[in-house]
């Protein structure tokens, strides 16, 4: 067992607090471009994957992420998941409150 | 033979155990009526886990708000799958940490439950935790597809808090529409 790589769970306004280390979110699909997976958050902010799935993943889409974040909008991903089109993202933005205050110490 | 995760707007937990209210003062010793047995099944994080591991000094179960527990239910990644011939193991990644898991197939019956569990799918595991010569890992007794995704986000939210609102999940998303939509 170990802690040593957890992913925190972030919307597109908690992922600034956390850039250089390992994050997961779900993003709605908006458009693939050569590699590059641009989402709407949980938190209706643009989001931008980079090395995902070359193939890209179906528009309006949900797809978890997990990888390191590279920047304020930016995720360079190591494991995608698709969620398929029903989602429910506003408890899932309420989980990402959650898990980075109240009961932050139950998941990092 | 896929199990399936029924979980279709029913209650989480139907036949697992919840936690205790808020009024047991965990300052003072548990007595041996106010423990609960250790088969009670309760919704965890590896990080939990873990950190109940430290304080356990090296006993078969954990604590965790004074509660002591051996069973444990977590959602989790599947990586790092082996199969041998009587046996399944995986590494299930929760986000919090990693947590190996052995899942025993010594029948048919059982290998048809284990060919599902494959590398990169969110499953639903109900765990043994067990200890041999310093090193931890839990024996899978139930592992389910997670057919739908909008059960890991209610899942979380029980994770491990002695908090009464939070255990059922209608209040859970009716809260956090009031805590965050005003």
């Amino acid at each position: 067992m170990d802690t040593s790589s957890p992913a925190v769970f972030v919307n597109a306004e908690l992922l600034k607090m956390h850039v250089g280390k390992r994050v997961r979110t779900v993003l709605q699909v908006a458009r693939n471009e050569g590699g590059v997976m641009v989402g709407q958050s949980t938190d209706g902010q643009q989001l931008t994957v980079k090395g995902g799935d070359p193939k890209g993943f179906a528009l309006s889409h949900y797809v978890e992420v997990i990888g390191i974040a590279d920047g304020n909008q930016s995720i360079r991903a190591e494991i995608c998941t698709d969620f398929g089109e029903r989602f429910d993202a506003v408890s899932y933005n309420g989980l990402c409150q959650l898990a980075n205050g109240k009961y932050k110490n139950l998941f990092l | 033979m896929l199990s399936a995760d029924q979980f279709a707007g029913a209650p989480l937990f139907t036949g697992g155990a919840f936690l205790p209210s808020q009024s047991i003062d965990s300052s003072i010793s548990p007595t041996k009526s106010q423990i609960r047995t250790p088969s009670t099944l309760i919704p965890m994080t590896v990080k939990q886990i873990i950190e109940a591991y430290h304080s356990s000094e090296d006993k078969p179960t954990i604590i965790v708000d004074g509660i002591e527990l051996a069973n444990v239910k977590l959602v989790g990644l599947v990586m790092n799958r082996m199969e041998r011939e009587t046996e399944v193991s995986f590494t299930l990644d929760d986000g919090t940490g990693r947590i190996d898991f052995r899942r025993w197939a010594n029948e048919s019956s059982d290998t048809g439950d284990t060919a599902f569990i494959q590398n990169g799918i969110y499953v639903k595991v109900h765990g043994h935790l067990r200890g041999f010569q310093g090193k931890r890992h839990a024996l899978a007794f139930s592992v389910q597809y997670a057919v739908s995704f909008n059960y890991l986000v209610p899942c979380f939210c029980f994770f491990g808090a002695v908090n009464p609102f939070l255990e059922l999940y209608p209040l859970v998303f009716s809260i956090l529409k009031l805590l965050f939509h005003g």
